[in-house]
């Protein structure tokens, strides 16, 4: 019996995929043919576009039933089951209704698969490639920037308020790489500048928990950077900027620091290449490297990193993705500056001691950080309604400080060396067209040797090795309501006497109210483990910070009602509304413990932000215009006094115009504006200078860009009106700088 | 071309309107003075381990408990001062002006951060003295280690 299963088995995979075929024609409600549109069979790889006459043909189908769907930009998709004998040859035609408006992006962070972006039942905003290329974005704070709700304060990205500011210690936003997360060993803060700058779709940014599908560290949203797929001809593309910092207007400021007159000079190149070498496999990889010499002192980096990509399909049912990161950066990490009075220059704490000679000023430690990712994942096509994937993840870090005197790296044993590693299984099943099924098993866990960490056995290596189980379902009630639910279980071990579980659920529902316009209503929960540096650092170097054990995970819940949509105004007019309600327990922050004399990262009171966000975006008709615009109100407070939160803007504004001047002269404009937090609260102003003051942001950058046949040149002026902001306490957000591009690209 | 046209001229109008709002300026500076203390040592000194280190610090402010010890913005620090003599002169260059509301000699005792306290105080004027600019504020500062003053102080 059991060898007749083989044997059936092995039928299956290799005989009768071959003998089946559909071809056909997809037309318009009109009659004529829809060149490109796709003909996809659900759950496999087959699939084909339509030619020039909307003729397709798919071969090689399995027998039995399959589910294949018609789409096309423009269109409504369409569905249709149909049933293959042995052998057996169909041929259809197929008559997509138009719509009338609707954008073609889509997205995949919200339900972990493809869907069109008007359809999702949670707030995504998306960043091009086009708008990547545009800012000259080469590390990802750049491209967040302008994203409605999001604001930079330094290296810690806040998605509607969720994060405020918390040292860099650990991030309430995850980061995924082609739904893969990326992370650090220590940590767990996001890798900004490692971004493959020049193979990038788009960058999706789901804002609310998004803990039920990605677990811990979704606790404020999810940032997914969605790389291309390999082009059928082999492209190269080379990119180089050279620039300069302008010197701050202030004599005052400029004359704290020997360089504050000077033109600071920063560069870069990138290179990249991707190819589909074949139908079974293709690749592409991407380097950068950048050296900045800094705005102010000792701010300086030199940054290299690089990706690569490959694919490889053996059979049709089968993919392999590897995706390889390597990051090596040395920086001076410009912490706190001397005052207001001298903004240029890096701080000192000390206790009337002078200095020693030679010595950094402890507001920059010098390091050299070197980081690996390493992504595997494998997909299985069982059949039409069922596959399953398996991920795997490695993350290496080692930092190595940097001798004040001789500049030499100082012994590894005086830094840190980390690696976290993971594994998930994913099973994905179909059972009818209008309902998906997701089922999940992960485990990860961080192994990390560090002078600053100390764990609670004493043991310089391990830490809270995670598993998790986690379920997703998709349904559509009817053909305009969408129900998505997902719920996820995280267990995870603080140490040896100690465990945490987690669950998350979330549930949603999209509505299309009329056509173009769908209403949504979202509930989910989102939480986040303390992170090894949180929890275990013991160090008294620069301050005295002592470990904590007794750490709890933080905790959010979202509710959000939002509209999405679009009418015809002049060319397109598309806008997006939410209201939403967010409460958090368990916000982790560094304080200065008296009991311990020293700092340590607690868990702080209960808080809820509540507000609201509106989206705007317009291109006229000819598509030589376009604007988009966002707002976001926020109102923090922390339920036990009714204090605003720290570092949280009330009001924030940020807006975008794209323009072609004349031929392939482009011009454009980004404008950001943050107002003034209304709390700064920070133990920060109790030793550094003037580390309370804050204010309002106001940034506006310009862009003019050209073409010639491979060739693109492009200017960009960075805070073209000058205006001087606190990025968050004692620092300085970026001056006016000047940017020259060039572009080969073939 | 109408819509450019129309964008440039708001974005004209924004730039006009925004171009003269520079931010975040560097602030008033009303310049620095000088302390230049003697101090008058008397009863038996702690022994060395209780006395890790000895400085002058005056505070713009009362504390109420040693985490006020870091309010470092708000404090002038000498280096650090002799040990085991009857008497001893410290200067303290480059001092935020202003008044000084609390300032004495303040004790290590052990290694941790906030184990300071005060073993003699600035007392004439109510311990009150003012720092003006480009000026030297002469004070006089009496410890006696049997009779420590009280810290807490009481306001």
């Amino acid at each position: 019996m059991m060898r007749f299963a083989v044997i059936l088995w092995l039928m299956f995979l290799s005989g009768d995929i071959a003998a089946q075929s559909l071809k056909g024609r997809v037309i318009s409600d009109d009659g004529a043919p829809i060149p490109g549109a796709n003909v996809l069979v659900e759950g496999t790889t087959f699939g084909a576009s339509a030619n020039v006459d909307g003729r397709f043909e798919i071969t090689k189908l399995p027998v039995g039933t399959v589910v294949v769907r018609i789409s096309s930009v423009g269109f409504y998709s369409d569905r249709v089951t149909l049933v293959f004998a042995a052998d057996e040859h169909k041929e259809v035609e197929w008559t997509l209704k138009e719509k009338v408006f609707e954008s073609d992006e889509v997205v995949v962070t919200a339900s972990r698969r493809e869907q069109p972006a008007l359809s999702v039942p949670v707030s995504v905003s998306i960043v091009s490639a086009e708008e990547l290329s545009r800012r000259n974005v080469i590390s990802l704070d750049d491209a967040l920037r302008s994203v409605s709700g999001v604001q930079v304060l330094d290296n810690q990205i806040n998605i509607r308020g969720s994060s405020g500011f918390a040292y860099n210690t650990g991030s309430r936003v995850l980061m995924m790489l082609d739904g893969r997360p990326l992370l650090t060993a220590d940590s767990d803060g996001i890798p900004l500048e490692a971004l493959p700058s020049s193979q990038i779709e788009r960058i999706e940014v789901l804002k609310g928990p998004g803990s039920a599908l990605y677990g811990s560290g979704a606790l404020g949203g999810v940032i997914n950077v969605i790389t291309k797929d390999f082009p059928d001809t082999p492209t190269t593309t080379v990119r180089t900027f050279a620039g300069t910092w302008e010197p701050v207007r202030y004599q005052t400021w400029r004359q704290g620091w020997k360089h504050g007159e000077e033109f600071r000079p920063f560069w870069g190149l990138s290179a990249s290449y991707a190819q589909k070498q074949s139908p079974k496999f293709g690749w592409w990889g991407n380097f950068t490297f950048r050296r900045d010499s800094g705005y102010m002192e000792l701010s300086g980096r030199d940054v290299f990193h690089g990706f690569g990509k490959a694919t490889w399909r053996p059979k049709p049912a089968y993919k392999l993705d590897v995706l390889l990161g390597l990051m090596a950066k040395q920086q001076d990490a410009f912490i706190f500056w001397s005052s207001a009075r001298d903004v240029l220059s890096p701080g000192r704490v000390s206790f009337g001691d002078p200095p020693k000679p030679n010595s950094s000023p402890n507001g920059a430690p010098d390091n050299f950080v070197k980081q690996i990712s390493f992504l595997p994942s494998f997909t299985h096509f069982l059949n039409a309604q069922w596959f399953y994937e398996i991920k795997a993840r490695v993350f290496g870090s080692l930092v190595q400080p940097i001798d004040d005197q001789t500049g030499e790296l100082k012994n590894l044993s005086e830094g840190t060396v980390g690696f976290r590693y993971g594994a998930e299984g994913q099973l994905n099943w179909f059972p009818q067209p209008a309902t998906r099924l997701v089922f999940g098993v992960s485990r990860d866990a961080i192994t990390t040797e560090s002078s600053f960490f100390t764990t609670s056995d004493g043991d310089a290596l391990g830490g809270q090795p995670e598993v998790a189980l986690f379920s997703h379902l998709e349904q559509e009630l009817t053909e305009d309501l969408q129900l998505v639910g997902g719920l996820r279980y995280d267990h995870y071990q603080v140490d040896n006497a100690t465990t945490e579980t987690r669950l998350s659920p979330k549930l949603s529902l999209a509505y299309t109210w009329v056509p173009g316009q769908v209403v949504r209503v979202a509930w989910g929960h989102g939480f986040r483990v303390p992170s090894f540096a949180e929890r275990f650092t013991d160090d008294r170097e620069f301050l005295p910070i002592v470990r904590n054990l007794d750490l709890r995970p933080e905790r959010s819940q979202s509710i959000e009602l939002g509209i999405r949509g679009a009418i015809p105004l002049g060319g397109l007019l598309s806008w997006d509304f939410s209201a939403f309600h967010n409460t958090y327990s368990g916000f982790i922050e560094p304080r200065l413990v008296l009991a311990e004399q020293a700092f340590q990262f607690i868990n702080l009171p209960n808080a809820t932000i509540d507000g609201a966000e509106i989206q705007l975006e317009w291109q006229d008709e000819s598509e030589r215009l376009k604007i988009n615009a966002g707002y976001t109100f926020l109102d923090s407070k922390e339920d036990a006094t009714g204090e605003d939160l720290p570092f949280r803007a009330r009001h924030q504004f940020v807006t975008s115009l794209d323009s072609k001047i004349w031929r392939t002269i482009t011009g454009g404009l980004d404008f950001r504006f943050a107002s003034q937090p209304d709390r700064v609260e920070s133990d920060f102003a109790r030793f550094i200078p003037d580390a309370e003051i804050t204010g309002d942001t106001r940034v506006l950058d310009l862009r003019l860009s050209g073409s010639k046949g491979p060739f693109e040149v492009a200017v960009i002026v960075n805070n073209a009106l000058e205006y001087y902001y606190v990025e968050r306490p004692a620092l300085l957000g970026a001056p006016r700088r000047y940017t020259l591009r060039l572009t080969y690209r073939k | 071309m109408g819509d450019m046209k129309s964008a440039l001229a708001i974005l004209a109008l924004f730039l006009s309107v925004s171009a003269c709002d520079h931010g975040l300026e560097p602030p008033d500076f009303s310049g620095t003075g000088t302390i230049l203390g003697t101090i008058e040592y008397v009863g038996e000194w702690p022994s060395p381990e209780n006395l890790q280190d000895l400085r002058f610090v005056g505070m713009r402010f009362v504390p109420r408990d040693t985490s006020d010890f870091l309010q470092l913005n708000l404090m002038a620090i000498s280096p650090g001062l002799k040990k085991n003599v009857t008497f001893d002169e410290f200067r303290v260059d480059e001092v935020t002006t202003g008044l000084y509301l609390y300032s004495g000699i303040a004790q290590k005792f052990d290694s941790d951060l906030l184990s300071w306290r005060p073993v003699g105080l600035y007392t004439n004027d109510a311990g009150v003295f003012s720092v003006a600019p480009n000026q030297t504020t002469e004070i006089h500062i009496r410890v006696d280690f049997d009779n420590l003053p009280v810290f807490p102080p009481t306001q």
